[in-house]
């Protein structure tokens, strides 16, 4: 029965306006975000643009920039945070700044004087050819040399601590403090990049990221909306005490509504996925490198799939139980959180986020730094789906039977009309 | 008078409690999540035109929620008094919460010392609401469909987190966050445009 | 498996009010008439049987499965809840075959019945049609043709002829008799005139409580010697409606004819006469009241 019914629901959904503007709302983003191809650009040794920026890898370094800047927020008692991605500036209390100067103690093994101590960075700007400096921020900091014996474990534990002190999202959260102190890429580095896209990523991997970064976006929101009409659909239609009193179990009836649903959101990301894979197909032809033909695929369906899975979950579940605009405003505000979470940081942004950012088609060190997390993160929804469209089923089974949301003839008309 | 009244405090208690409860909890909610201190005017204006333009969404968009029904749609109708002033009142109504939450937000702004012009951004969170709420009222309007209704808006609100800018450009909403107010006086006129464009197009189709 | 429904002191409360009390019926193959003025219960009783509702207490067993178990009951069930509707951008047909699928039916089952219940309820014409375009008494027909796609022992009607014009109502109630020839057809009504034309066995319910179980005969006879006609004149009616229970009038210039109920004979040119259905339910609603 559940084949039979997961085809008519697929039926229906084919039939319904909305799907359409979903499925418009979907092309739409892609062409206009996704865009067109672009080849990398292979490093020659020499050349005159510079080889990028990249996070220093010198423990160091990245120590003593990440105390000159803590000290620096201690001593004006002003420190910059992005707790759910909004700028957020943070005051601390008397006892939480003793805590902060304590660990800025412990780490530095001087009690005050930092700013004194503070010491510009001793390695230098490559010149340009008017032997004038190229300023970013961020590179080349200033440094608070840390205590010798300060080991880089240690460091990171007392940051994580500062982190919570200042209440999340600063500088001193461990994804962000490797950060706080940048380089200049040498020909090496950006060699070593070319080629793990080429070759570690075998082209189409990099590009199925990208593709899903920015898929995920609208996936993070959109399904919902799919999820809230096909359950509003029976209440508006008044068809739900003739669909309850049929024989179906409501595992059946709910699971094929959730599943045509989910069919149908996935299934025009596999369509929408064939050029960038024929294009990635070519471009591998042409440098002799041989592509991953299934790297979309698998990315939709490792990456994507469980994000609309429990977005969708997440609609039926309360648009079932409490209504269908509290659906979509929950899903919104989950959407907005999660959007914002990491700031500006757009690469490497997974922790445990409904929508994941990775906005470079290359970086794949990142990606391999970050793969571990991602995993358990797409592990976390699916299950979440799995709770949720289980909670489905029982509230569906428990309206049927009576038992919850109405009473006698008028329960129709009780509940609202929407 | 009596009457008006009457018809705002029925609509209030059946229908817009939800919704006010909503919006209420997300205009309480800005401070914990946001932190609303010491915040620049492009800081400022990210609170407004990133947070606050949902409330128009959630506010204005569900203005014919309550003759959703036909039966109902066609009873109001038959009366003397006409549906579309009903309508009109609501909006009214839901105008004026919107006011009173979008001060809310600015008090608790002024009182973290956050520097930013009081009069211009109420206008300018005003202007966002009624283009986002007004997308939503037109395209209620057109579908009678009140998920699409709230679809259509969000979904511009998404396009304005990508590519936003370049496609959009006159009508692109976080606009205060780069310090571009003119962009505000063609939303806030293409809200009231849309929201008067849904309520013809409502009360026309029969 | 026997084709009857056995339903023992069964209660159903919503919060403190109380909707059935007690009720007890047995109903058997063919056509049975639930009446009962709006309120009396009705619609949770047949809720009940169609496991739309939990009862409060009680046992109810239909064809000899509990009611509890409520998949097997669905299962021998067809059910035209009183406000039936579909998806509006259905088709009648497409409709027929989404429902028939969510009863277990096969493809081939489906091609095979719903032509020809179609035919049944006269819709062949308008397999075609969008539900949202059907007319009250189309959507009617429809709704008894989806309860009876999966060919069910029981079949529930919620006041199916509410709101239909006199010549569908006569339709319906033939169509109606048509299917109870081997089955169970359970038909709640407060229209007397339904369940006269239609119904062997009827019950009387009235604020959750049974009045009155039997054949029409049995119910005629509850009435019988205590109905009366007479000729009186306008200025008398109203002294005769705050006496007795008057069951119809027809004026006619100064004159009028009037039933009514009383024990003995009210007033010397008063006839006997012999009751109809709709006497001896007002008969026993009149008793009802008097009794409290």
């Amino acid at each position: 029965m559940f084949f039979k019914l997961f085809a008519k629901e697929c039926g229906q959904m084919l039939k319904s306006l909305i799907y359409y503007l979903f499925l418009a709302a979907v092309v739409f983003f892609y062409v206009s975000q996704v865009g067109s191809f672009t080849t990398y650009s292979e490093p020659l040794k020499g050349q005159e643009e510079s080889y990028g920026i990249k996070a220093s890898s010198d423990k160091q370094q990245i120590m003593g920039a990440t105390l000159a800047l803590l000290a620096g927020e201690y001593e004006a008692n002003s420190y910059t945070a992005y707790p759910v991605g909004f700028y957020k500036n943070v005051v601390l209390t008397k006892e939480k700044q003793e805590k902060i100067h304590q660990i800025l103690m412990d780490c530095t093994g001087l009690e005050e004087g930092y700013t004194d101590a503070i010491r510009e960075s001793s390695e230098e700007a490559p010149q340009t050819e008017d032997s004038s400096y190229i300023q970013i921020a961020g590179i080349n900091p200033p440094l608070l040399p840390p205590a010798e014996d300060l080991s880089y474990d240690r460091f990171l534990r007392y940051m994580t601590k500062a982190d919570k002190i200042i209440g999340g999202g600063s500088s001193y959260a461990s994804d962000n403090v490797k950060n706080n102190a940048k380089t200049y890429a040498t020909y090496e580095d950006a060699k070593k990049v070319y080629d793990a896209s080429l070759y570690t990523d075998r082209i189409s991997r990099g590009k199925a990221r990208l593709f899903c970064d920015y898929m995920g976006i609208v996936l993070g929101l959109l399904p919902v909306f799919l999820a809230v009409t096909r359950t509003l659909r029976d209440k508006r239609s008044m068809a739900q005490e003739v669909i309850y009193a049929r024989r179906a179990s409501s595992v059946t009836i709910i699971a094929a509504r959730y599943f045509s649903a989910m069919f149908l959101t996935i299934m025009p990301l596999f369509l929408l996925s064939l050029t960038p894979m024929l294009q990635c197909i070519y471009y591998g032809h042409q440098l002799g490198v041989s592509v991953d033909v299934l790297a979309f695929g698998k990315y939709i369906l490792g990456w994507l799939l469980p994000e609309t899975a429990f977005v969708l979950a997440c609609g039926f579940f309360l648009s079932e139980s409490v209504g269908g605009p509290a659906a979509i405003l929950v899903q919104v505000v989950l959407w907005m959180v999660s959007i914002s979470t990491g700031g500006t940081k757009l690469v490497g942004t997974v922790g445990w986020n409904l929508i994941p950012r990775f906005n470079n088609d290359q970086a794949t060190d990142v990606w391999l730094s970050v793969f571990g997390q991602m995993v358990r993160n797409r592990l976390l929804y699916a299950g979440l789906a799995l709770l949720f469209m289980a909670g489905t089923v029982f509230i569906y089974h428990m309206k049927r039977k009576g038992v919850l949301g109405g009473r006698g003839k008028n329960f129709i008309h009780r509940n609202r009309t929407l | 008078m009596e009457r008006i009244l009457s018809i705002e405090i029925e609509h209030f208690k059946n229908h817009y409690a939800g919704h006010l409860a909503a919006a209420l909890l997300l205009s309480l909610l800005a401070p914990v999540i946001m932190g609303m201190e010491a915040l620049n005017q492009y800081q400022a204006g990210q609170i407004l035109d990133v947070y606050f333009s949902l409330l128009g969404i959630v506010l204005l968009t569900p203005l014919f929620m309550p003759e959703q029904n036909k039966d109902i749609r066609d009873l109001l109708a038959s009366r003397e008094y006409p549906l579309r002033n009903i309508q009109l009142l609501r909006l009214l109504q839901a105008v004026v919460i919107l006011a009173v939450l979008n001060l809310l937000v600015l008090f608790q702004m002024k009182l973290g010392e956050c520097t930013f012009p009081f009069g211009t951004y109420f206008w300018c969170a005003m202007a966002n609401c009624l283009f986002l709420g007004g997308l939503g009222i037109f395209t209620y309007g057109i579908t009678d469909h009140l998920v699409i209704a709230y679809m259509i808006p969000v979904f511009y609100y998404i396009c304005c987190y990508g590519a936003g800018q370049k496609y959009l450009g006159k009508f692109y909403l976080f606009s205060l966050m780069t310090g571009d107010l003119e962009n505000k006086i063609w939303l806030g006129t293409a809200g009231i445009l849309l929201t008067a464009a849904g309520i013809v197009i409502r009360n026309r189709k029969k | 498996m026997d084709t009857k429904i056995m339903i023992k002191n069964l209660s159903k409360n919503y919060g403190k009010k109380q909707a059935l009390k007690n009720v007890d019926l047995t109903i058997r193959q063919g056509m049975f008439g639930l009446l009962g003025p709006n309120g009396a219960g009705k619609t949770t009783l047949m809720k009940i049987i169609a496991t739309l509702l939990q009862k409060t207490e009680g046992d109810v067993r239909v064809c000899g499965i509990d009611i509890n178990n409520d998949r097997e009951i669905r299962r021998i069930i067809g059910y035209l809840p009183q406000d039936f509707s579909m998806y509006g951008n259905m088709s009648v047909y497409e409709a027929m075959d989404y429902l028939g699928v969510l009863s277990g039916l096969s493809r081939q089952q489906r091609k095979d019945r719903i032509p020809s219940l179609l035919e049944q309820v006269n819709l062949t014409d308008d397999v075609k049609t969008k539900v949202r375009a059907m007319s009250g008494g189309m959507r009617r027909r429809l709704g008894i043709a989806q309860a009876l796609i999966h060919d069910p022992k029981v079949l529930i009607v919620d006041e199916p002829t509410a709101g239909l014009d006199p010549e569908e109502r006569v339709r319906f109630r033939n169509l109606l008799s048509e299917t109870a020839k081997d089955r169970v057809v359970i038909l709640s009504t407060h229209i007397v005139g339904d369940v006269e034309a239609t119904c062997e066995d009827i019950a009387v319910l009235n604020r959750g409580c049974v009045l009155f179980q039997g054949t029409v005969t049995e119910l005629l006879e509850e009435a019988s010697g205590r109905i009366y006609s007479a000729q009186v004149s306008r200025m008398e009616l109203e002294s005769i409606r705050n006496n007795y229970t008057v069951t119809s009038i027809m004026m006619q210039g100064n004159h009028a004819y009037v039933r009514l109920i009383s024990d003995e004979k009210p007033f010397a040119d008063a006839q006997i006469c012999d009751a109809n259905v709709e006497d001896a339910y007002m008969y026993l609603m009149q008793e009802e009241r008097r009794g409290k």
